[in-house]
């Protein structure tokens, strides 16, 4: 393919992924998860006061936050030069379609094949986990995941002065923006293994860097976190997410839901690759010397294959994000994948039906990636935080006072201290609440309890006031109003889509 | 004299200057904020223990029956109270407490870095090992508390220095290694293995045979006399990390980067075939005994996982780095990961219990209560509650009690039943309780008014006669009712 028409068909694919995402972003007002409200806090915070916000006395009644704040104050500069809506909606578009020529480059460097890095590049922007988690939400995964390809375009040729710089300040980077970047480094150590069982020797700066990355990680992440270690112990894995709710943020793999995260053509063609690299000797036609020189240039995705399945499999990371890595990482193999298949091809008699074959793919990729992708990207909207919903909570600062505390479900604590500006009794931010576990129960208790003496004896536990019922809450439950509602001791003070009681005995 | 042998010798005083500089600075901090901060009163709470059993080995001589808690129990003779006893006289327990850990510390960092002669060649790396060692927490935290360990290690290592000396200090060795004797079997056993492994390499088989025999006839006798069981309690993975890592909380464990760098050292020694298999066994051996057994056992590991980490350092400060830039980021970093265990180890050392306040509190106590009165308090603080108040406490650190003693103080703590609570109290015949608000936050209960605390606040049997920001003392009052 001349370079002319792959740029051309890149920058399309780029035009349209673009625009069906800020078509999505823009579909509502409002971010489709409640954590990006909590960024979205963080970065008003650096914005009027030059620094993040580490106690947060809304969250939880007031709590301490560890967290790497680098994302933060990256939106927070940019967003200096305009409106905060405006940009924290297309910023994270804006980064996430940047993987598109990312991919397309690091593909075509190991490939040499301009068309299968435009085909490549066009099933990682439709990839259907990545695009949901990133469409409107302001996610460091936007930003994370494009750098991390950037890091492994770089790393590839890492022997260049020029580019053993880069190397540096973008791990130093990556991992200051992002704890996920934990699982590259190890793939990158089981990259290395890799390369010993074949028995290549890695280049010297390979080894160097990745023990740096690796040093500097612990390093970092022992001093922003040993407080939560030293109290969570192991459980920091789960970001002492009680047991009620990890199977909500870590579930298991399976083939079925592998499928429609990732979609078929990456997936399949991916785990292909995946089993030639790892177990077959060099196919005919191949040099053992071009067949060490493929190995070597796919081990280190394949490494970070390997982590992220083990990880996603033992349940360590959380879903969303172990998907979103093997998912992007399955596509560059893909790329291989399909590379080979119709290397393939053109030795065998069905060579004249490449063309055909290569229509059938690019369909199946339609059926089975841009259709989910806008599928779920819809699904998604519609489980957003409704306009009523937002209007009620900003009408909560006129019927409450400052110290109240609010209770209600944990997916809308964000929400309360966002759009409220109230204290809550939960958020999903678990890290260094001690009594998380016992919070979570008792919530759950609040909302099915039959009996106002034990509702008060929580209520009163947690200092709390008010109790709020959002429709995620209504569904969750099955509950319109509160199974001991009385004008005694809780008060229905707001109807609507929403519903508020006030807590009276105390 | 020479030029060389000058410049020899002024290296050689440099080097030992430097090392007493950086032990001196290093041991001194806590001493010097207890005295600053804390009046004079030293950290730990297993201080207090030696403190009490010297000052009345001194008094009275060695006892029969250690009669601090409620069901007196057997002592064991601990030559280490005698010496604590004999300096305490001089000048006081409490100096005592806070001085010993950090004399014995410089001695033995002396004497390991004359014993490492035999590994590394050059003055410079020794002193790095020596560092090393210095700067690791579970060294740390062994010479700036008072522990058993503080003496037990000393006296391995001076035992070993003086195996390895010619003329009479050798003899010396014929008279440490048995004071070993008086501890557990675990601490015989890895000077056991030590002793061999310095014996093969300094060619003293004779020798080594004979202090092995020694060795192993006594703790035969020992085991068969005392019917001595070992606990092999294989903690869950969490746990263990948890419980071998100062970084990840633990108050005696190793640091992070220093396994790093220890497995590099590792690394090294492995492909250059420097590492025998008799010294990975014996390297083994005292990890499963740290791990399975008992962390303080620890020590032994340490010292050889610093001097594996000085290895490891060196090589990789030698080894030509493609990246340049990288090579001293790398090592800046490794190096401030060590000192940062080490940092930390301090940190927590220096402000560990007792605080003024319960001192404060505990002086109170003595003086209403006599050496009758009982006191029920977290285990935490029994031996500090012992040696302050005079009085006794229930279970302590050392005690060999049923464990259903403390399944019922378990019961004592989280009942909310005045008429069970009672009944063990009086079992117990307790006349004071000390709840301090490590016990509230988290210690013992999650909030306040959990269990016993609900009980004291809300019940008519208990009095609240002092209180300040660290402790509450509660006097327990029988009701003829409750009794009944």
């Amino acid at each position: 393919m001349e370079a002319k028409r792959s740029y051309a068909l890149l920058a399309c694919i780029i035009i349209v992924a673009f625009t069906l995402r800020l078509y999505f972003a823009f579909y509502s007002p409002y971010f489709s998860d409640d954590g990006s409200y909590w960024n979205l806090r963080q970065i008003e915070h650096i914005q009027n006061h030059g620094y993040p916000q580490l106690y947060d006395p809304l969250s939880f009644s007031g709590r301490l936050f560890l967290f790497s704040p680098l994302f933060h104050y990256i939106f927070a500069i940019i967003t200096l030069v305009g409106s905060t809506w405006y940009i924290t909606k297309v910023l994270p578009n804006l980064f996430a379609v940047m993987l598109i020529p990312i991919i397309y480059l690091y593909v075509e460097q190991i490939t040499k094949n301009k068309q299968i890095a435009v085909f490549t590049a066009c099933i990682a922007a439709f990839t259907p986990i990545y695009f949901v988690e990133t469409v409107n939400a302001i996610s460091v995964q936007s930003l994370s995941i494009p750098l991390i390809f950037i890091f492994l375009y770089f790393f590839s040729e890492i022997q260049k002065k020029r580019n053993n710089i880069i190397c540096i300040v973008l791990i130093i980077g990556l991992v200051l923006l992002d704890p996920a970047t934990l699982i590259v480094l190890f793939g990158l150590v089981v990259y290395l293994f890799l390369l010993t069982i074949s028995s290549m020797e890695p280049k010297k700066e390979e080894k160097e860097l990745i023990f740096f990355g690796f040093l500097f990680a612990l390093w970092f992440y022992l001093l922003l976190y040993k407080t939560a270690l030293v109290s969570h112990g192991i459980d920091i894995l789960w970001q002492n997410i009680p047991q009620q709710f990890v199977d909500k943020y870590y579930f298991d793999l399976t083939i079925i839901s592998s499928i429609y995260h990732i979609g078929i053509i990456p997936l399949l063609f991916g785990l292909i690759v995946l089993y030639y690299t790892l177990f077959e000797k060099p196919w005919k036609g191949m040099a053992y010397e071009e067949y060490r020189e493929h190995k070597r240039t796919i081990y280190p995705i394949v490494g970070i294959i390997i982590v992220t399945t083990i990880c996603l499999w033992i349940k360590i990371v959380e879903f969303t994000v172990g998907i979103v890595y093997l998912s992007l990482f399955l596509v560059v193999v893909s790329g291989f994948g399909y590379m080979e298949f119709h290397t393939y091809l053109q030795r065998t008699k069905m060579k004249r039906w490449s063309n055909f074959m290569f229509m059938i793919v690019f369909l199946i990729f339609i059926v089975s990636s841009v259709i989910p992708t806008i599928y779920y990207t819809t699904q998604r909207l519609a489980v957003t935080i409704t306009a009523k919903e937002v209007a009620f909570l900003r009408f909560l600062p006129e019927i409450t006072q400052d110290d109240d505390i609010i209770l209600s479900l944990v997916d809308d604590g964000h929400y309360i201290e966002y759009f409220a500006g109230r204290k809550t009794v939960v958020d999903a931010n678990f890290l260094q609440i001690k009594d998380a576990k016992e919070r979570v129960k008792d919530i759950n208790t609040i909302f099915t309890a039959q009996s106002k003496i034990i509702a008060t004896k929580i209520m009163n536990k947690y200092n709390a006031e008010y109790i709020y019922i959002s429709p995620t809450a209504k569904k969750l439950y099955g509950i319109e109003y509160l199974n001991y509602e009385d004008n005694d001791c809780f008060q229905l003070i707001y109807v609507g889509d929403v519903r508020l009681y006030k807590s009276t005995c105390h | 004299m020479s030029l060389k042998m000058k410049q020899r010798e002024i290296q050689i005083i440099t080097t030992i200057a430097l090392l007493f500089f950086f032990a001196v600075v290093l041991l001194s901090i806590i001493p010097l904020y207890r005295y600053i901060e804390f009046d004079g009163y030293p950290n730990g709470e297993k201080a207090y223990y030696h403190m009490r059993m010297a000052e009345y080995i001194v008094e009275n001589g060695i006892p029969k029956k250690d009669f601090a808690t409620v069901t007196p129990r057997r002592y064991t003779f601990d030559p280490f109270h005698v010496i604590i006893g004999m300096i305490g006289k001089g000048i006081g327990l409490q100096n005592t407490a806070l001085l010993l850990p950090m004399i014995s510390g410089i001695i033995t960092i002396f004497i390991i870095y004359d014993i490492l002669k035999s590994i590394f060649q050059t003055r410079k790396q020794r002193l790095l090992a020596a560092i090393f060692i210095l700067i690791s927490p579970m060294f740390l935290a062994s010479f700036t508390e008072l522990r058993m360990i503080t003496w037990i290690s000393m006296i391995t290592a001076t035992a070993l220095w003086c195996f390895m000396q010619k003329g009479r200090a050798h003899w010396c060795a014929y008279f440490l290694f048995p004071i070993l004797l008086f501890y557990s079997i675990g601490h015989n056993l890895v000077a056991l293995c030590l002793l061999i492994y310095i014996g093969e390499k300094s060619n003293k088989k004779k020798e080594t045979i004979a202090i092995s025999i020694m060795i192993g006839t006594i703790v035969i006798i020992k085991i068969l006399l005392n019917d001595i069981k070992i606990n092999v309690n294989i903690p869950h993975f969490s746990e263990l990390i948890q419980q071998l890592l100062a970084d990840a909380g633990s108050t005696f464990g190793f640091s992070l980067f220093g396994l790093i760098l220890a497995a590099i050292g590792i690394q090294y020694l492995w492909v250059n075939k420097k590492i025998t298999m008799r010294e990975s066994i014996i390297f083994l051996f005292i990890f499963i005994i740290t791990s399975a057994i008992n962390i303080e056992y620890g020590i032994y590991l340490n010292i050889i996982i610093s001097v594996l980490a000085a290895i490891g350092f060196i090589k990789l400060a030698q080894r030509e780095w493609k990246m340049k830039q990288l090579r001293n980021i790398t090592l800046f970093l490794l190096i401030l990961g060590v000192v940062y265990s080490g940092a930390a180890t301090v940190a927590k050392g220096a402000t560990e219990q007792p605080t003024p306040e319960l001192i404060e509190g505990l002086t109170w106590l003595e003086s209403v209560a006599s050496s009758k009165s009982v006191v029920l308090s977290s285990i935490h603080y029994a031996s500090i509650i012992q040696q302050q108040t005079k009085a006794k406490v229930i279970i302590d650190r050392q005690h060999v009690e049923p464990q259903d003693t403390e399944a019922q103080l378990e019961t004592v703590f989280e009942s909310r039943r005045m008429d069970k609570t009672m009944r063990i109290l009086k079992q117990f015949d307790v006349d004071f309780i000390v709840i301090t608000t490590d016990m509230i936050k988290g210690g013992i209960w999650e909030d306040d008014d959990e269990g016993l605390l609900f009980l004291l606040e809300n019940g008519e049997n208990f009095k609240k006669r002092f209180e300040n920001n660290e402790v509450i003392i509660w006097e327990v009052i029988p009701i003829e009712d409750d009794m009944q």
